[in-house]
């Protein structure tokens, strides 16, 4: 029984079979490159995941919102008074500790409108709409710890509307800081309306 | 064993041959973007008349409204970040006012909010009226337009993107523009 003779390993091997073996190299090289970075940019957040499940949320977990109103300098986040978050919505209140000077507050705002920052009187019609509508929207989500609009208004108070969008005028989304510099409260309302 | 290696480098040929396919998307999605910001893809007077019928559902007008042609039209290159302002003027042939003031998403000017002030501001900041065909701020204050506002991002209390659209009965003409910086 004749049986097929076995190709030679030192034969040269065809141009197409030389290709294919490239080809075969190169995808092998871009897999195990994925999967290296995959892995070593996976495992950070897996472990953070794992983190954040086994613990509460931090204070320092809130720091952004400091950020966000640019009082970082000013003030740090001492503990999470309240926390709520509704599906794509997020209403925070934070005791941080109170201001040394008195730059946020409303008198001295009424001059300096510092870094968005503004007493609720000072803002326009739409935008003062907006900040009821949202402090309106955050209570009837079960955040009643939020203030109300007259809270806000009632001058001890400043506002920072970070973002908003209008949808035929009305509220589609909303961001925006409330803060009570003296009492040391800063309230955070994330509003998305689907 | 040599059947489970031989498995393992299928698998991992798989995932290297899809990401150079995502790595080649990404690169078409670059050079996309890159010809996006290039003042080669600003189109003036580049849209046919079914597309005004994306136009008009920005208004919610698209089934009861119905445009003849468009004047004039340019859409306009866009940054990295989507930063763009076209506009579009339309000659309808049927507009439905008292429709469109009852769903309540058109309104009558002159405009009292401010938001919807600042939005016209705005929107005229990009040079609308050297445009053929458009309106000047003063005709927008001084004539009986009807006005809708889609879209209005506002940061603090600036405008930082919106659309308008407003509409002359007199010459039965719809202006739009769209803009975002």
């Amino acid at each position: 029984m004749n049986e097929a003779p076995l190709p030679s390993l030192t034969a040269p091997q065809p141009a197409r079979s030389k290709w294919l073996a490239r080809l075969h190299v190169l995808l092998r090289m871009a897999g195990i490159f994925t999967l290296t970075v995959f892995l070593l940019s996976a495992f950070p957040i897996l472990w953070k995941i794992h983190q954040h499940r086994i613990q509460s949320a931090q204070p320092e977990d809130f720091t952004h919102l400091l950020n966000q109103g640019n009082i970082n300098l000013k003030t740090r986040v001492e503990r999470i008074a309240h926390e709520q978050k509704q599906g794509a919505n997020e209403f925070v209140e934070l005791a941080i500790t109170p201001f040394a000077d008195t730059a946020l507050a409303p008198s001295a705002l009424d001059k300096t409108f510092e870094n968005g920052w503004r007493p609720l009187s000072t803002l326009d019609a739409s935008a003062a709409s907006l900040v009821g509508q949202a402090c309106r929207y955050a209570r009837s989500a079960g955040a009643s710890w939020f203030p109300t609009e007259e809270t806000a208004a009632s001058g001890s108070m400043s506002v920072n509307v970070w973002s908003a969008s209008l949808k035929h005028g009305e509220m589609n989304a909303v961001n925006l800081l409330l803060c009570d510099p003296r009492a040391g409260r800063l309230y955070s309302a994330n509003i998305r309306i689907r | 064993m040599r059947a489970v290696r031989q498995w393992l480098w299928i698998g991992v040929e798989t995932i290297g041959g899809l990401s150079l396919l995502c790595a080649l998307l990404m690169a078409a999605a670059i050079a996309w973007c890159a010809w996006g910001m290039s003042p080669y893809c600003e189109k003036t007077n580049s849209l046919k008349p079914r597309d005004a019928t994306e136009i008009l559902r920005w208004g919610g007008i698209e089934h009861t409204a119905k445009a003849r042609r468009f004047l004039y039209s340019k859409i306009s290159r866009r940054s990295l970040t989507g930063d763009h302002a076209d506009f579009f003027v339309l000659e309808m042939e049927r507009f439905p006012r008292h429709a469109a003031l009852e769903s309540g998403q058109w309104m009558e000017g002159p405009l009292a909010d401010p938001a919807s002030q600042k939005a016209v501001d705005f929107s005229m900041s990009w040079g609308a009226e050297g445009y053929p065909d458009f309106p000047s701020r003063k005709e927008i204050a001084d004539q009986p337009y009807l006005f809708c506002f889609p879209w209005i991002n506002l940061h603090g209390q600036r405008v930082t993107a919106a659309i308008v659209m407003f509409y002359d009965p007199a010459s039965k003409r719809l202006f739009v523009v769209d803009s975002k910086t």
